[in-house]
């Protein structure tokens, strides 16, 4: 049985920053037989994360993560956005084109966390490691130079769920993928200035879409494909304010045609699911694979984005959540 | 600005080894001076901190920063863009016996500006900084 070396992160924590804490971790956490768990304490982080070099398992692996109460996940009256009172990494680094957080290490979890990328020519995060996991973060994204939100780099088997990716004027790919597969599963990808840019991008990749709120882009390019064949992407029951939800040629069951002040109870400042939103139940049942929402909350079959209507206060993840994997 | 140094060689068996693990003389991080290090910061046997005044943010961001290499097949990250440069004539003996000591009894070591200049050395190719 592993043991869990759970090490808070900040200001009178058991390291004064991401790079030591991840600088702290041995290099073989397989024969150390640990999971090394990083707990941000509830405040910024100003500094380019690279999670690389350590040799890990499905069962002893890097976690980054939020200490008690310091996410805006963990309390449902939070408004579903960026939030400069709870746990943050940010950069306005523009020589750090890997990304504000990049990881490389297979099997890392990244969840409850939020990334801020206002600077220019930066993807916002980059994972590049199979098997990872990442979900229940908010990847925002200020500056109109940006690259990626988010950008799983030739790994296959990620998991990304209950995301927020919220951006202003990007000009690349929100959810990029190439190469790589996994699933990508109730997420909301807002572009909060319409433009021609792209919701979800994959390269030569096959990963499935599926319950995604996808707003705010080029008609045909929320779910973008190059490659075909056993290179195109799944993309199922999505919705989109466009009248054409992607390229690709498998895909089925989405909303088009939304009308976005519709969905979000605000469409630049909160992304939670509006009284009345088509999203609501709008897609297909993935409850077994996605239970709970980004707050925690149980969502109603069908629910397409990362936030549930009507959300219960207080609803605990559970456990089986975090260790899941891919589903 | 106060440097909190590796000096470990982290097991390599690969050219990836060298890229991704932290090697003697990698920079982890960078705070203002009188910086409250945690416990842990001061007792982990691998790392010492040398204290700089006068090294600027930028001087001391650049020490820490990794390096990305664009490629458009495989692009890639390393650990670090720099090092510094901890053994040979040109370290001081109360600085290499500083190094030397796993214990830590002395919490940090200050250090003059312009040595920690002399011996930042690109990670890859030893170009100075």
């Amino acid at each position: 049985m592993p043991t869990t070396q759970s090490k808070t992160i900040g200001t009178g924590g058991d390291y004064s920053d991401i790079a030591t804490w991840e600088a702290a971790i041995p290099a073989n956490l397989v024969t150390s037989d640990e999971i090394w768990q990083g707990k941000l304490k509830a405040e910024e982080f100003a500094e380019n994360v690279l999670i690389t070099g350590h040799t890990t398992d499905a069962t002893r692996y890097i976690e980054l993560t939020t200490d008690t109460d310091a996410s805006v996940a963990d309390d449902d009256t939070n408004d579903l956005n960026y939030s400069t009172s709870h746990a943050r990494i940010t950069s306005t680094s523009t020589y750090f084109s890997t990304g504000i957080l990049k990881t490389d290490d297979n099997y890392t979890r990244i969840n409850k966390i939020q990334v801020l990328n206002s600077g220019k020519f930066s993807t916002n995060t980059r994972v590049a490691g199979t098997n990872s996991t990442i979900e229940r973060c908010i990847f925002r994204s200020t500056h109109s130079n940006n690259y990626q939100g988010l950008y799983v780099q030739g790994a296959d088997s990620v998991a990304y769920r209950n995301l927020c990716i919220a951006e202003a004027t990007g000009t690349k790919e929100m959810l990029y993928i190439a190469p790589g597969s996994g699933i990508a599963y109730n997420n909301t990808v807002v572009n909060t200035t319409a433009g021609t840019q792209v919701g979800g991008q994959t390269d030569y990749s096959r990963p499935l879409y599926k319950n995604n709120a996808i707003f705010s882009f080029k008609s045909g390019n929320c779910a973008d494909a190059r490659g075909s064949g056993d290179w195109d992407p799944e993309a199922d029951f999505c919705a989109t304010d466009s009248s054409d939800f992607s390229d690709v040629t498998d895909s089925s069951g989405h909303l088009l045609s939304l009308t976005t002040s519709d969905q979000f109870e605000n469409v630049s400042s909160n992304f939670k699911m509006k009284s009345g939103a088509d999203l609501e139940a709008g897609g297909t049942d993935l409850t077994g694979t996605v239970p709970n929402d980004f707050f925690g909350n149980a969502f109603t079959a069908g629910d397409i984005g990362c936030c549930a209507q009507a959300a219960a206060a207080g609803g605990a993840y559970p456990t089986s959540m975090l260790l899941g994997g891919v589903g | 600005m106060e440097l909190l140094i590796n000096v470990e060689n982290r097991v390599r068996v690969s050219k990836d080894d060298h890229a991704n693990k932290y090697a003697l003389g990698d920079v982890v991080t960078a705070h203002e001076d009188g910086w409250a290090w945690s416990p842990a910061e001061l007792t982990n046997p691998d790392w010492r901190i040398f204290v700089v005044p006068g090294l600027t943010r930028a001087e001391a961001d650049a020490l820490r920063a990794p390096e990305w290499v664009p490629s458009d097949v495989f692009p890639r990250t390393l650990k670090k863009q720099y090092r510094l440069q901890l053994v040979g004539p040109i370290v001081p003996p109360q600085v290499s016996t500083y190094l030397l000591d796993a214990t830590r009894r002395r919490p940090s070591l200050r250090v003059p500006v312009d040595f920690v200049r002399s011996i930042a050395q690109h990670r890859g190719r030893g170009v100075d900084l």
